[in-house]
Parts: C-alpha cells; structure tokens; sequence
C-alpha cells in the first residue's frame, strides 16, 4: 500500500478538483484498508486473511460505502463520493510493485489478481510528490476564494 | 427502502467474505495454510514477507509477518540482505521449511517503519476534515452537514 497519508491526499485532490464533498472523498480514499484490521487479529495469532480480504476489493469496498452512506441524508451522492475516494485508492495501489500477485479486481467472479508492480510501497517520494501537489492546489484554491 | 438497503448490503458482504473464507485455501493459500500442508505444495511456487532473522551466506532465516509468524529457511542468491531488512519472497517450497529464492523484494527496516510513521498523520487530517463538514445525529442516527461546500 502507498502509505495513508498519500491515499488521503489523493483524495482531498480529487474532491477539490471536481468539486465534490471533500470530506466524504477522503474517508472514501481510506475504505479499502479497512482489511489491515486484520493487523490485530494477526497480533492475536487469529488467522482472518480469508475472511477480511474481500474488504480490499471494489466490490467488498462498494457494499462498506453503501452501507456507509445508508447514515447520510442524501445516499446516492453520499455513495458517489465515497466510491470517488475508494477509486483513488484502487489507482495508486494498482502501481505498487509485489514479487507477485496484485489487486482481486473481479472477485468473487474472479481469484485473478492484478497490479502493475512499478512502485515499491517504502518510496516516500510518491508521498513527496503528493503532498506537494496537495499544498500547491491548496494555495491555488485559497487564491481563488480571494 | 433504508432498512432495505442496509440488510441487502450487510448480507451480500457477510456473503463475500463467508465465500472468500471458505475457498481461501484452495484458491489464495497463505503460509499458515501451506505449512500445515506442506506436502500438497511441495515443488510448487509460494510467496511471502518476513524479516530477516539471520543471514549465513545464501542460507536466509526468515520470520513470517502473518500467522504462523513462523520460521522459514530460503536459499537466496545475488541479493544483498541484512538482518532486520524486510522482504518478499517468491520461490519454491523444496524442502519443508524450505524455499529456493526466484524473486525478492528487499526494504530496509528503517523504510519499512516509515511507512507507518507517514502514515500517522493521516488519521487526524481525515477525521478533521470530516468532522469540520459532518456532525453526527444520535437521535435520526444521521450525520448532519454543518455547512455547504464544506
């Protein structure tokens, strides 16, 4: 995974760029590692990986975000804005380098894994080069308010 | 029509991950599972990451970051590790507790962690920027935005 920060800031982009709910875009960006509860599962030496992976997965991720937006008034454009969020993640997860394997993009029709294995999750400079275009769309933006 | 919703949603979800759960050995096997059936993967290609415990020329000592969290000895050639470095393994399980290195992908310790520590601060900012828009109504149980174009 590209770290957190860099899946929140691709989210805030995405949601200043197209004018959506910012907020709802960014929580979106963050629903498909709603998996790495297995994180402590695993330090309680309890195997959940079969269990929980279909969370990282479009269709796993469409149903959280239906369910997620079933608390908003407006459901639909709530479910919109999350599934634009959950969209950036699936984007800059689809580049990250693995010695195999990738992305269950079909499942459940599919087991078929899918990534282009071209940035290893350690480089810090995609989490640079985000946060600059962040803090430079963001003065961009403040500037135009005025 | 929200009940509706909600149930359909819930069950299709609890669905996926009951089917996921069950064929998850037969289609994705993780170590835990390969381990325990060493002879039915005997020869063939697995993957996995661990931390490199020690290192004795091309004779790597690797604990697993998934259950089992157990040992597993790889033969690794043309690849400079170090103990402590973090890596992922595809090879092929000749021996039990044994793999013969294709492909490795090698993070030094102080990468890995970094990760998590950039990680950090997106927790505050997302949960700032959703509760500068959105407050939560007990009594309707629905979020409320707190202004337009927030």
């Amino acid at each position: 995974m590209p770290d957190w920060t860099t899946h929140v800031i691709a989210g805030w982009i995405t949601g200043k760029a197209t004018k959506m709910n910012v907020a709802l875009v960014v929580v979106g960006s963050l629903l498909p590692d709603l998996f790495k509860i297995q994180l402590i599962f695993n330090a309680l030496k309890i195997n959940t990986h079969g269990f929980l992976n279909p969370l990282h997965t479009p269709i796993g991720t469409i149903l959280i975000a239906l369910l997620i937006a079933t608390l908003f008034p407006q459901i639909k454009e709530a479910f919109l804005f999350l599934i634009a969020g959950t969209s950036t993640h699936y984007f800059l997860d689809f580049f990250l380098e693995h010695v195999t394997g990738g992305m269950k993009l079909l499942f459940p029709f599919s087991w078929r894994e899918y990534q282009i294995h071209l940035v290893s999750s350690d480089n810090y400079w995609v989490t640079v080069i985000a946060l600059t275009i962040g803090i430079t769309l963001y003065f961009i933006c403040k500037k135009m308010k005025k | 029509m929200k009940k509706m919703i909600v149930t359909l949603a819930f069950l299709a979800l609890l669905s996926l991950m009951a089917y996921s759960s069950y064929e998850h050995n037969e289609r994705d096997p993780d170590m835990d599972y390969i381990l325990a059936n060493y002879e039915k993967f005997e020869g063939k290609e697995v993957h996995f990451g661990g931390k490199v415990m020690e290192v004795n020329g091309t004779e790597v000592k690797i604990e697993l970051m998934e259950p089992p969290y157990d040992y597993v000895n790889v033969t690794i050639k043309n690849a400079s590790i170090e103990k402590g470095d973090i890596v992922e393994i595809l090879g092929i399980l000749d021996g039990k507790r044994h793999v013969t290195a294709e492909k490795v992908l090698i993070s030094k310790r102080w990468k890995y962690n970094l990760i998590f520590i950039r990680s950090l601060p997106a927790i505050p900012f997302a949960l700032y920027l959703f509760f500068k828009s959105w407050r939560f109504n007990l009594k309707k149980f629905v979020f409320e935005e707190r202004r337009k174009n927030a």
